[in-house]
């Protein structure tokens, strides 16, 4: 794979950024991608969502029924939400600010299934976004006072007097320090310094009576402690940049990076205050990351955006997507369990793979595609497309065109050159053994201006993107 | 694929195939390769209740006044439970379990756990799945130590886990194991697929992991393909709940004589931190009835003889409710179910009163020991070549 496939897939999620990395160079890139801008403007489907407490006071003065059809209708707009995102995912210019918004994501996770509110995962998501290229500690300290967060560990529970650990426990074990670096106890002294710490709106606040005022003992530090301060003291930890740090590498770099190198990036971030940015900055301009190749295994919102872009499609409306994203066990904005996706080899299975590879077929053949839009056809004019969210997502799609692959098409366009061109941007490793089965398919007589030729090339852009190859990056 | 013809064909056997012949392949004679794992037949099927399944509000000691006192908001009323034996008694939600115990065919082993109990639901499943110590790191996992050591390294259905991810307990050093979540869709797709799917070479490499992974997937398949077809007529009725759905694909794959040992699945969900009388009795209710469900099918098939069932959580919770709900604990109980037992409570009664310091259960039988007497007693194999050195429990199995 030519180096500038490898950076585009690895900085964003397809090849669409190579050639802007080849103009700009890496530094540049780099630059441009920090000054995006994180501001978007609010989906509309959005608009009607609950989001303030007077909101949610209203809707529990709704009858049953009513209250029903909110709840369909915020499940509606989550995943709109969740689509949406992918949809920026796919169009960035620079992507590498959704691609750290899913770090995060798989960070600090949170539910929708839980939180139940699209207003609060939104607002998380943005808060990733804005954040993107922040600071770890501020990060930390924005996330207790989430109202998503809050929801979905509990903290809305945690009262002086019954203190409930889930929020306290995981800030510690999961989003920074890890395992080995507290103590039960200060699980439960953080638990009684979370007290009363509960929704509120745009974001969390403390709630007076339900604070627990008393002296904690956290990480060695006694008074009483809140929130606040817990960041404080668990920064001033030795460990508090190693745990971020793995997870970076394991984001960026390789599935398995060596402690040697933890403890050496780890010391990056931590000297700078914990700034992503120039830890990024020298990460990602590293040989160590420029000689990775093949050490991940691509996640399966990368698989998906590739073939999307090789084949020159939008992203399909979202209910299209489910049993895609459903059987890979990646569903955006509704991570499996706190501890998000381990990525590595569990992001496939024999399972797994197997669907992957079905989804070639289907996209190089546009034939599912033309059934889904058959099925849209027919359940727009039906009552059951009543749901506005659904109507604009399947109407743009509707009119969406069929796959077409990306390829040189002049007449110099030679059965080698194509081969050649298509290995360097797919495949992590190739070979002469793996080139002549190619020949096979597009053979050495291949003539790019016969009508058929679009076709023929399709067909080998779908026997290379099913190769074990492909599944690496 | 659906034939060993084309599987050959597949990877490239056959003179007509596009491909080669994978070099790990060539080490083992095609014959081989289809092989099937040698078994005295006994199957074991593991159910992991994710999250922390609250064992106190599972097998109740409602005799114990402690109970109530340290459960105002959710502790089952005496009057619901359902007396079991020895003072302790099933959650109302869970009139399965009770009805196999009455029938004589569970044991219900209580405070399992193991010494430094470590409460992160990640690092417990972890321990749990590599059946280690609190402190020790292994590479594999309790059953793919078993399947490496039993198993021809060319066995590669000596395993199935029904799930979105691998299962770390049936990691192995040899492929032992497949993964999937719905056999049925798993065959509909690998139908639809080309034969240009298998490369060469082989390293260590996460490449090589994908080509083994695309091979095991293929000739798996058609064992899977055999079992499910000899499998059709369906006589038992299953509810309706995931698990249920997974157990009767399990047992359908028994009943077709898939060559598999060890079947794995698992119910999430059992996280009660908050809202745990809203939740709990639901879990627990898809549990008893998806359980219920699979041991009368396979009663009524005459499998369950050959069968074991193992029900485990990766720990229990906090003896005292936090309000609403309960927070990560410590011991609770394993229901071990099927052939080859008598029903029977082991273990004495949890100890609400003698509580550790951070207000939980102390465990009193170690799980390695109930993983030790499933080997050594349904396998006639010895704990010891998987590295289980915690003794059997004597006296789980008859």
């Amino acid at each position: 794979m030519k180096e500038k496939y490898f950076i585009s897939q690895r900085l964003g999620f397809t090849n669409a950024q190579a050639e802007s990395i080849e103009r700009l160079g890496l530094s540049s890139f780099l630059e441009s991608s920090f000054r995006t801008s994180p501001e978007v403007e609010m989906p509309s489907f959005l608009l009607k969502a609950p989001k303030t407490r007077k909101d949610y006071q209203e809707f529990r003065q709704l009858s049953e029924e009513n209250r029903k059809l909110v709840n369909v209708m915020e499940v509606f707009r989550n995943n709109g939400t969740a689509h949406w995102w992918i949809q920026k995912m796919a169009t960035d210019e620079f992507p590498l600010r959704e691609k750290m918004v899913l770090f995060w994501h798989n960070h600090f996770t949170s539910s929708y299934q839980k939180v139940k509110s699209s207003w609060a995962m939104f607002q998380q998501n943005q808060l990733f976004r804005e954040n993107a290229f922040g600071n770890f500690k501020e990060l930390t300290r924005k996330i207790l006072f989430d109202n998503a967060m809050i929801t979905y560990l509990d903290n809305i529970q945690n009262k002086v007097g019954a203190p409930n650990e889930n929020l306290s426990r995981e800030l510690l074990e999961l989003f920074t320090l890890g395992i080995g670096n507290y103590t039960e106890r200060d699980v439960k002294e953080g638990a009684r310094a979370l007290a009363g710490l509960n929704l509120n709106d745009s974001q969390g606040a403390y709630i007076k009576r339900w604070e627990d005022d008393g002296e904690k003992t956290y990480l060695g530090v006694t008074g009483n402690l809140k929130a606040d301060q817990m960041v404080d003291i668990i920064f001033s930890h030795p460990k508090a940049a190693h745990r971020i740090t793995e997870k970076l590498l394991k984001h960026f770099v390789t599935s398995t990076p060596a402690p040697r190198d933890i403890d050496k990036y780890a010391a990056i971030l931590r000297n700078n205050n914990f700034e992503m940015q120039p830890l990024l900055k020298v990460l990602l301009t590293s040989g160590y990351f420029l000689k990775s190749q093949s050490n991940l295994v691509k996640d399966p919102i990368s698989f998906l955006l590739q073939l999307l872009y090789e084949f020159q499609l939008t992203v399909p409306p979202q209910r299209y997507l489910v049993p895609y994203f459903q059987q890979q066990g990646f569903v955006l904005l509704n991570p499996p369990n706190v501890k998000g996706w381990d990525g590595g080899r569990d992001w496939l299975s024999s399972q797994k793979l197997v669907q992957r590879m079905s989804l070639v077929h289907t996209i190089a053949t546009g034939k599912e595609l033309e059934s889904y839009k058959l099925k849209a056809k027919k359940e727009a004019a039906s009552a059951k497309a009543d749901m506005e969210l659904q109507k604009e997502f399947d109407t743009t799609y509707l009119n969406s065109e069929t796959p077409v692959i990306r390829w040189n098409k002049n007449k110099d366009s030679t059965s080698a050159k194509i081969i050649s061109s298509f290995c360097a941007q797919f495949l992590i490793h190739d070979d002469e053994d793996t080139k002549k089965k190619l020949e096979g398919i597009l053979r050495y007589d291949f003539d790019p201006n016969t009508p058929n030729a679009e076709k023929t090339v399709s067909s080998l852009a779908e026997n290379l993107l099913k190769l074990p190859e492909f599944q690496i990056i | 694929m659906t034939n060993r013809r084309d599987f050959l064909k597949l990877v490239g056997a056959t003179s007509g195939g596009m491909l080669f012949l994978p070099q790990f392949l060539t080490a083992m004679s095609r014959e081989s390769l289809m092989a099937q794992a040698q078994t005295n037949g006994n199957i074991l099927v593991v159910i992991q209740l994710n999250g922390g399944n609250d064992g106190l509000n599972t097998f109740i000691p409602y005799t114990d006044p402690m109970y109530y006192t340290l459960r105002k908001t959710i502790g089952m009323p005496k009057d619901k439970v359902l007396n079991a034996a020895n003072g302790m008694g099933f959650h109302p939600s869970m009139q399965g379990f009770n009805d196999i115990l009455q029938d004589g065919a569970m044991s219900v082993v209580q405070n399992v756990g193991y010494p430094n109990p470590n409460r992160s639901h990640f690092r417990s499943i972890e321990i749990w799945q590599n059946g280690s110590a609190s402190d020790e790191f292994k590479s594999r996992g309790w059953l793919g130590r078993y399947l490496d050591a039993h198993c021809k390294p060319e066995d590669n259905l000596a395993g199935l886990n029904l799930d979105v991810l691998d299962s770390p307990a049936l990691r192995s050093f040899n492929p032992h194991s497949l993964t999937i979540q719905d056999p049925v869709r798993f065959e509909k797709q690998l139908k639809q697929l080309g034969e240009d799917s298998i490369g060469t070479r082989n390293d260590e490499s996460h490449l090589s992991f994908v080509r083994k992974l695309m091979i095991n997937s293929f000739s798996g398949s058609e064992n899977i393909q055999k079992a499910i077809d000899k499998s059709k007529i369906q006589t038992a009725t299953y509810p309706k709940h995931k698990l249920a759905q997974d157990l009767q694909w399990i047992a359908r794959m028994i009943k077709g004589d898939l060559p598999t040992s060890v079947y794995y699945t698992g119910q999430g969900g059992f996280d009660t931190h908050a809202n745990q009388l809203g939740k709990h009795p639901q879990l627990l209710k898809e549990l008893s009835e998806s359980v219920k469900a699979f041991y009368d099918d396979l009663k009524t098939s005459e499998l369950i003889n050959r069968t074991t069932i193992l029900v485990f959580s990766e720990f229990g919770r906090r003896a005292a409710e936090n309000g609403a709900g309960t927070d990560h604990g410590t011991a609770a109980p394993v229901f071990v179910l099927g052939g080859g037992l008598k029903s029977q409570i082991v273990g004495s009664n949890p100890d609400l009163n003698n509580l550790d310091t951070n207000g939980d259960l102390k465990h009193q039988i170690d799980f390695r020991s109930i993983y030790a007497s499933i080997l050594q007693n349904r396998f006639n194999f010895d704990p010891l070549k998987a590295d289980i050195k915690i003794p059997a429990h004597r006296g789980l199995f008859v």
